[in-house]
């Protein structure tokens, strides 16, 4: 028999998200809530490698026109409505939780992330029903009469498989782009920080909706990942940008919305790359040092730890590379956070539709911060209406089991993750990238059939503890899936709008296409299709 | 060789092994890289049995790859080796909160409780010569 641990709610994730829906709905005392994380909480996720940076001052008009145009109108404008008029509030709940939150530059607090992490790890391991699980992977949701009841976990540290009942799940599982693609600032370092989209996954084949799924944002960066963290320093992501002859493409990146992150610029570096004229440096050499005392001290310190590094943008040209950065979409929620099934919410960046076709840094931690305590709230309030969790299905326990142990048996011709992630980053590279076209996209979805059959090929070494090959072998199963489901949105969007940009669509369509994609899972099969999105608060302006 | 870097890495699973030992890696390098980055690499190409914990804030700010590097404790993913170099690799902590091979338990107010274990660095260093004089397959059981 399998063991089972039982809980009013069950958070999965441990980044700040998660973090903070655990604690939220921890203020209701009779509550008994379950945070899982695969690693331990600030040492895990995304959440560590952001810089702090939230968009939280100005007007509520402001920011939501700033997200609304930066997004090219694909927001869900009822999320980000109550998203900019929340903030405040939020950032007020997390200066009572310790959380010291100092002023940045324009419309930006800074949150520091790791710091603020450690804290809240500390408050959490304090509060006396909220059981922390360090070290737990979730694999799966499952489903009672319609509803999510729990999940089947693995217990990295022993290998043990177990059940996680619950009344009420809420994914805070974060993004979904780091893996896929060979050049991510997910991963500091280089070293990947496996946000491999699993949440978004479960969620799908749980009957919850996917959104825009085609949406991820790329960025320019640094091709050494040493110097990852060059983004301490102020200023640097301003350029200028030089081809390697060593002419100027671009010095005034403040022009476009959104700067450096910009579509736009994105795409105007990668058809510059296109044409042959790399690799792309940012070229500082003549320009004068930033003023220390104008930074922020957690800024310095890292800016100073680049240095020591020998890093230097003022002494050396840094070559730039694209690579993915963050993902718009992701599973369908309302304000609430409430997926189509009843019992199951999402809060972070595995929430979808908050950012539409770009985002505009600063806004993923108001994202994070704002849901995170709302998921946190709803799912307290799901959980207080006195549904009792239902039951599971041993099928689909067994089988789950046998979808993970499969991993660890003996293969005539056997593979590595490594070597089956490498082939799916190609994939994802050459065709799935800035720009996109059909036959590209359909090329792409052969070769990710080709690498779901050598799936049934991955053999991870058999022993249960501490497993990371077992682990990634698990999770690439899923990812798999993932990569589909985004082609798939991709060659849904006949149109080129924010990060989605189609060679054989190149204009904004707002005739046809101001609509979510929306894949779901129907019958054993994707099922694609869209729908409108709700423009009752903003909407693009009409060229005559 | 000065293309390469040499790792001596402290393996045990106490499920599987009698005793600690310790495998010797010897990992292509082209320049210099951190210890998180080398262990990064011996995983990737050589050996996928090694478990440590790879996550990496880049920062010191996480102490996620706290280990033993050379004796002395410090960040893996900001202590650098260089070609040609040879580098011992052990969990911070032994046998307190020891999971397997790098990796231990997190606990809360971790350098306190490092603090504490500093004294035991010194046995594990004595362990260390001791088994890694023998034969490094002993430690392993049949499998």
């Amino acid at each position: 028999m399998n063991k089972i641990k039982e809980c009013d709610i069950l958070i999965i994730g441990g980044g700040g998200s998660g973090a903070l829906a655990s604690l939220e709905a921890s203020k209701h005392e009779n509550l008994k809530i379950i945070l899982a994380s695969k690693g331990p909480i600030g040492q895990s996720g995304l959440t560590p490698t952001g810089n702090g940076g939230t968009k939280a001052v100005g007007s509520a008009d402001e920011l939501f026109q700033d997200m609304v145009t930066g997004g090219r109108f694909l927001n869900d404008q009822e999320i980000v409505w109550f998203m900019v008029n929340e903030i405040q509030n939020s950032l007020e709940r997390l200066k009572q939780l310790g959380i010291p939150i100092t002023p940045s530059r324009g419309k930006s607090v800074c949150v520091p992330s790791t710091e603020t992490l450690k804290k809240l790890r500390k408050i959490i391991t304090k509060t006396h029903n909220i059981e922390l699980l360090e070290d737990v992977l979730i694999t799966r949701l499952l489903k009672s009469n319609g509803t999510v009841s729990g999940a089947t976990a693995l217990d990295l540290t022993t290998g043990e498989f177990f059940l996680i009942k619950a009344t009420t799940v809420v994914i805070a599982t974060g993004g979904y782009t780091g893996e896929l693609y060979p050049h991510t600032s997910n991963n500091p370092f280089g070293i990947s920080s496996d946000s491999s989209g699993t949440g978004q996954v479960m969620a799908y084949l749980a009957g919850a909706e996917l959104v825009d799924m085609e949406m991820i944002q790329f960025i320019p960066l640094p091709a050494n990942p040493r110097c990852l963290y060059l983004r301490y320093f102020p200023d640097f992501w301003a350029g200028p940008y030089e081809n390697r002859f060593g002419e100027v493409i671009e010095s005034n990146v403040n022009a476009y919305h959104g700067e450096s992150y910009s579509y736009l610029f994105v795409q105007k570096l990668f058809r510059e790359l296109e044409k042959g004229n790399g690799p792309i440096y940012i070229d500082q050499r003549n320009l004068k040092s930033p003023d220390p005392t104008l930074m922020i001290k957690a800024w310095d310190q890292r800016r100073k730890l680049i240095k020591s590094l020998g890093i230097d943008p003022h002494q050396m040209k840094i070559e730039i590379i694209l690579g993915s950065h963050f993902g718009m979409g992701g599973i369908k929620v309302n304000k609430k956070t409430e997926t189509r099934i009843p019992s199951l919410y999402a809060t972070g960046e595995v929430m979808g539709g908050v950012q539409g076709g770009m985002r505009i840094s600063g806004y993923s931690f108001t994202q994070m911060i704002v849901f995170g305590f709302e998921a946190g709230r709803q799912a307290a309030i799901y959980a207080l209406e006195g549904q009792k969790p239902g039951g599971f299905s041993t099928f689909d326990i067994d089988q789950e089991r046998e979808s993970i142990l499969r991993f660890l048996k003996p293969k005539q011709d056997p593979l590595s993750v490594i070597e089956l992630k490498k082939r799916l980053q190609q994939v994802m590279q050459d065709h799935v990238f800035i720009i996109r076209d059909k036959s590209g996209l359909s090329e792409a979805m052969d070769k990710i059939r080709a690498i779901r059959a050598d799936v049934s090929r991955l053999q991870a070494p058999n022993f249960k503890r501490f497993n990371l090959e077992w682990v990634r072998a698990i999770e690439f199963s899923l990812m798999i899936e993932l990569a589909e489901l985004i082609v798939k949105s991709a060659l849904a969007r006949e149109e080129s709008r924010g990060f989605h940009h189609r060679r054989d669509f190149p204009e904004e369509d707002n005739e046809k296409w101001l609509k979510h994609t929306l894949v779901k899972w129907e019958e054993g099969h994707p099922k694609v299709g869209s729908t409108p999105v709700v423009l009752d608060r903003l909407k693009p302006v009409t060229k005559t | 060789m000065n293309n390469q870097i040499t790792a001596i890495v402290f393996r045990y699973d106490p499920e599987r092994d009698e005793k600690p030992y310790y495998d010797e890696y010897h990992v292509k390098a082209e320049g210099e890289m951190s210890v998180l980055v080398l262990l990064n690499r011996i995983h990737n190409e050589i050996d996928t049995t090694l478990s440590f914990r790879i996550f990496c804030c880049g920062l010191q700010m996480c102490r996620s790859c706290l280990m033993k590097i050379n004796d002395k404790k410090r960040f893996a993913c900001l202590t650098l080796v260089k070609p040609g170099e040879k580098v011992t690799i052990e969990p911070a902590s032994y046998p307190d909160g020891h999971i397997k091979d790098l990796v231990v338990k997190i606990v809360d107010g971790d350098s306190e409780k490092l603090k504490k274990d500093a004294l035991s660095a010194k046995k594990c260093s004595e362990q260390r010569k001791a088994t890694f004089s023998e034969n490094s397959e002993k430690g392993r059981k049949e499998r």
